[in-house]
């Protein structure tokens, strides 16, 4: 997918990149430079910059690391022996637009120079590296008249789930939207969606996820305290704004509550009641426990939940509420009551044909497996409901390499239950995923070849021992297994006036 | 494919897709040459763009993130693994950590949950579960503190109490001034604030509290004062607070925005059946003008009539007065033969009528000049009917009372032997064309027939054949059967008899509603769909819910009648003879 059609970027590319000597004094938001990163210099962009005890800290997003790794990081970690990348000029209109911004915001006012809403351009400029420079687009690209808000305006992904190959496409599946904006009046296709469109978007398809400038590139909070546990947030989130002030922000772990500090936290403990999550508990085994909460009736709940996983999302959306989904949430129980471990939402009625819009395991309870279950328990869902289902895009890298494993074992053991032949069809009912996904597994796989003028399906080699490596290892760690008639669940029906009218 | 593939690799799958509904053999690798050619749609590599036969993978990341390092390096390795067998190396995307925790569980936590045996059910919201919203913080602990210590053990404010008046003192605020801290109103008086102690159940202040609430207030003003009067409970940018919508719109802390009303999802599906919707309602509403337009017609048809009566009326009144005048004595024929056939095409709009226009006496004009002589004779016709009618009919009773003997009749429609004969008072003139009326369901009531019970199995029989009464006189079968199980009552036509002016009876034939969703064609179902009551839960057994039997029976079962295994009344035989509408019985037109 690195293969992308540069045409677009052609304009910009002419405009040069400044590049200079720094001092930490001169140092801006905006500017890249070579930063320690684990004994090793890794160029990054400041996202951030403030003072911290008397002394400026920097807000760094490396390039070509997830957001998830971006930190505040002390100015001796910074390189100024080699040259900085400086930022492009900033238009008057812009500054009077982050000026109008920051008084707005007052969380900011202490944070010097902060500039969390400047426009996020997807790709870095001027990216050393062959990969990045492919896809690079410049954000310093005149702003397209019109409106100022524009200038805010969505990178989006044009998802494309069409089953027919449209390599032209990809070039557009990135693309600096004051680029594209700049371009919209030229490029009648493939246009992207302006911001208006996008909200519009999201507001008729209860999509979930959403473009990135949405969100603040700053992480907002430090530390999550929840049950047992204390958890480093990952992105932004939009908690209170106040709580932005706080080194620790306390999790009720059942009603989800957030409190800044530690006595309205055990406070509101001796006063909450909650012991689940509070809807109807519809599966039930002797390890875990899944609740089916709707998003209308349960809003506080549900707003709570995704506030919290927000901070574990990059591509979740808040921007619109939580009445049209429900909430599958995955629980532990002991004598104290049922721990949240993870959910996933899923549109009540999709469009699209997701079986799930958002989907998280906490990541106190990551890598046990728990990812699995959850993932598992969306295609019971999607075979009692008798569908064939697929997780929104875009994917997060975890959940992407979540869904691959569960695919992978999904099909191979399909394909290892002695059958001789087999359509693509029978395998996708079988295992509720769509075509789209059986085939891309098999592909991922290697496995569908063609021989004698007709395709053939080959369980290599690897992947059988691979699946014998497997099933040894759960045979030793006791792998748990989720039991579909243990769900006493029928699909909900929401009658069309529900729907329209919010009943 | 055509001929063999040529050695140029990758273009032979160009032309051939793969059908999704083909079954495709399933090879072991170990079983196969190694000459098949892979399907390499790695991404990345040379040969993807040799296969475009088949849809393109999409991993489903957005590609930026899709070249980050942690994720190349984890796909890498696992592709590594699928395909060259390489040990799957131990990669993983690096997180931040999670770290347990030094807050002590368990006096937060108290181990009260247990688990019920059936799974749970669950309504309550948030809001519900946890008591009193606001929640004290360090300052307002360090003010309280200092607020109690000058007082006695009982004069102190408990943390409970402070919540209380300060979550009264913050919802009064956000209710009554929700734009308190952009639109610099007052801040509310205490006085106000009490007005409002027992306004909303879940903030209610309790008596003791309210010993504190001016203290509390003042500490809350001057709190409130400090944060520029902005709420003192961390709160959500849910709503859009001021008219700075634009502005909102790019505010990452502004969230749970609310859909507009109409979030009806678009699809192709909802629309054809919105469109399939409006053409029913068109063509609904343009059947029912043509209704209301014939109706408008018949309207007018009758005023005409009535005007011609009218007419006619004057008229003879006018000949009447002539002929007083002219003291011509002849009888009233002219004035009789003009009126008598006006009296039908009267009758004939009425659909549902005509059949009653058979039953009507033809000769029985409402005038006074019928001759006195027809009467008597008929008054002698009727009573001497009426005494074969009552002595049949007390026969019959008395042969149900001896079939009923030690049985107890518990079915809905309870059959009653004894009925008045005044009930049978028929005319006499009309039985040359009275037919032989049928499938009453009032005669359900008066089936002199016991309901075969259970234990009457054996001889259900003699029982089940119907009895047919022949009437020496009138020949006029009358039949007494069960009536069938299997067909319901209300499908079958059955009258409304009432007594008329006169004595005289008159039979209404009503037509059953279910009938016509079986019988009549979609365009007469569709005309007759508003004449019931709202369609959801239109039962299809055509039992009438609202019937006074119906209401009898059930209050009879409410009132503690002994229970009696409702299945046991459903299980009696259907009746044995032929067909539905034959075996009905035929009282009201006994003669
Ligand atoms: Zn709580």
């Amino acid at each position: 997918m690195v293969h992308r059609d540069e045409s677009h970027d052609a304009s910009e590319v002419a405009e040069p990149l400044e590049k200079g000597f720094a001092t930490l004094e001169t140092l801006r938001t905006g500017v890249k430079a070579m930063v320690e990163k684990q004994g090793e210099k890794r160029k990054a962009e400041i996202l951030s910059i403030m003072i911290r005890k008397g002394r400026p800290t920097y807000y760094v997003h490396y390039e070509d690391f997830n957001k998830r790794l971006d930190e505040w990081i002390e100015g001796s970690r910074i390189d100024l022996s080699q040259e900085v990348e400086w930022p492009a000029p900033e238009k008057p209109d812009k500054k009077d637009k982050s000026k109008d911004k920051t008084s707005k915001t007052d969380v900011l006012k202490d944070k010097s120079n902060s500039n969390l809403k400047r426009p996020r351009s997807l790709i870095d400029r001027a990216s050393g590296t062959p990969e990045a420079s492919a896809g690079k687009t410049q954000s310093r690209t005149l702003r397209a008249g019109g409106k100022e808000n524009r200038e805010e305006l969505a990178v989006i992904t044009t998802e494309d789930m069409d089953a027919t190959p449209q390599p032209e496409d990809e070039s557009m599946d990135i693309v600096d939207v004051q680029t594209a904006a700049a371009a919209a009046k030229a490029l009648a296709p493939n246009e992207p969606y302006s911001r208006e469109e996008e909200i519009e978007k999201l507001r008729t398809s209860g999509s979930m996820t959403q473009n990135q400038t949405e969100i603040s590139r700053v992480r907002n909070l430090t530390k999550m305290q929840m049950g047992h546990h204390e958890i480093e947030p990952w992105y932004f989130s939009p908690y209170p704004q106040e709580f932005t002030d706080s080194d620790l922000v306390y999790i009720c772990e059942f009603c989800l509550e957030s409190f800044p500090d530690f006595k309205p936290f055990s406070r509101h403990r001796a006063k909450c009641t909650l012991l689940h999550p509070p809807g109807n508990e519809i599966y039930r085994d002797d390890k875990v426990s899944f609740f089916e909460i709707d998003g209308r009736r349960q809003r506080t709940w549900c707003r709570n939940l995704c506030l919290l996983s927000k901070l574990f999302l990059d591509h979740k959306t808040l921007y619109y509420d939580v009445d049209p989904f429900l909430f599958y949430c995955m629980t532990t129980r002991d004598e104290y009551g049922c721990h949240l471990v993870g959910y996933f939402s899923k549109e009540k009625e999709s469009a699209e044909g997701y079986n799930v819009a958002c989907i998280l395991n906490l990541p106190q309870y990551q890598r046990q497996g728990f990812g699995r279950l959850l993932i598992d328990f969306s295609y019971i869902l999607s075979k009692r409901e008798g569908k064939l289902g697929s997780p929104e895009k875009p994917l997060s890298d975890l959940g992407l390499l979540a869904y691959r494993a569960y695919w992978q074992e999904t099909i191979v053991d399909l394909l290892l239950d002695g059958r001789t032949e087999a359509n693509v069809e029978e395998l996708s009912t079988a295992a509720a995923m769509t075509t789209n996904d059986v085939l891309h597994t098999l592909q991922n796989l290697n496995m569908l070849r063609f021989s004698k003028n007709q395709h053939v399906i080959v369980v290599t080699d690897v992947v059988i021992q691979q699946r014998e490596r497997q099933r040894e290892k759960e045979k030793i760690k006791g792998k748990h297994h989720l039991r579909p008639e243990l769900l006493i669940w029928k699909p909900p029906v929401f009658t069309a006036s529900s729907r329209t009218w919010n009943w | 494919m055509r001929g063999a593939a040529g050695p140029a690799g990758g273009s032979r799958f160009r032309a051939r897709k793969l059908n999704t509904k083909t079954a495709l053999t399933i090879l072991r690798e170990s079983d196969v040459a190694g000459d098949i050619a892979e399907h390499d749609t790695h991404i990345g590599t040379e040969r993807s763009d040799a296969i475009t036969s088949l849809p393109k993978v999409e991993s489903g990341v957005e590609s930026k993130e899709e070249r980050e390092h942690h994720l190349q390096a984890v796909i890498n390795a696992a592709r590594a693994a699928a395909t060259a067998g390489a040990n799957a190396a131990q990669v993983s995307i690096p997180t931040p950590d999670a770290v347990a925790s030094s807050i002590s569980y368990d006096k937060l936590y108290p181990p009260h949950f247990r688990q019920p045996h059936t799974y749970i059910r669950f309504s309550s919201t948030v809001e519900d579960s946890t008591g009193v919203p606001y929640c004290m913080n360090a300052e307002d602990d360090i003010f309280l503190k200092a607020f109690n210590t000058k007082r006695q053990p009982v004069q102190q404010c408990s943390e409970d109490e402070f919540e209380q008046l300060m979550s009264s003192y913050e919802e009064t605020t956000a209710a009554r001034q929700p734009f308190a801290a952009v639109d610099n109103t007052p801040v509310l008086s205490l006085e106000e604030m009490e007005l409002c102690f027992e306004e909303h159940e879940r903030f209610l202040v309790d008596e003791r509290a309210r010993k504190f609430a001016k203290d509390v207030y003042e500490y809350w003003k001057a709190e409130r004062g400090k944060n520029l009067n902005k709420s003192l409970m961390p709160k959500l940018k849910t709503l859009k607070m001021d008219s700075g919508q634009e502005a909102d719109d790019s505010d990452p802390y502004v969230c749970f925005r609310r859909r507009e009303v109409r979030q009806v999802r678009k699809t192709r599906g909802r629309d054809a059946q919105v469109v399939e919707k409006l053409k029913k309602l068109r063509k609904e509403l343009e059947e029912a003008r043509h209704l209301l337009h014939l109706v408008k017609q018949r309207e007018y048809g009758r005023k005409e009539d009535l005007e011609l009566s009218r007419t006619i009326f004057e008229q003879r009144a006018s000949v009447r007065d002539m002929k007083r005048t002219l003291d011509i004595r002849d009888d009233d024929e002219d004035l009789i033969t003009q009126r008598t056939p006006k009296r039908r095409p009267q009758d004939m709009p009425n659909a549902a009528n005509r059949g009653l226009n058979q039953t009507r006496l033809p000769g029985r004009p409402d005038s006074v000049s019928a001759p006195e002589a027809d009467l008597i004779s008929f008054r002698e016709v009727v009573a001497q009917r009426d005494r074969e009618v009552t002595k049949s009919i007390n026969g019959n009773v008395l042969s149900h009372e001896r079939w009923n003997r030690d049985f107890i009749d518990r079915t809905e429609q309870q059959l009653r032997a004894v009925f008045s004969p005044e009930d049978l008072l028929m005319d006499s003139d009309s039985e040359e064309v009275m037919p032989a009326f049928v499938g009453v369901k009032a005669e359900y009531i008066q089936q002199p027939t016991p309901p075969a019970s259970v234990i009457a199995d054996s001889n259900d029989e003699d029982e089940a054949s119907p009895i047919v009464r022949e009437d020496a006189n009138e020949k006029i079968p009358v039949r007494f059967a069960r009536p069938s199980e299997q067909k319901s009552f209300a499908r079958e036509p059955h009258y409304r008899r009432r007594t008329a002016r006169g004595g005289r009876v008159v039979l209404d034939r009503r037509m059953p509603r279910m009938a016509f969703k079986e019988n009549l064609n979609d365009r007469l179902v569709d005309r007759f769909k508003y004449d019931q009551d709202d369609g959801d839960d239109s039962s299809d057994d055509g039992v009438d819910i609202y019937s006074a039997t119906g209401f009898a029976f059930r209050s009879q079962w409410a009132s503690g009648h002994p229970r009696v295994d409702p299945q046991a009344q459903r299980r009696v035989p259907p009746a044995t003879t032929a067909g539905g509408d034959g075996q009905s019985g035929n009282a009201a037109g006994a003669r």
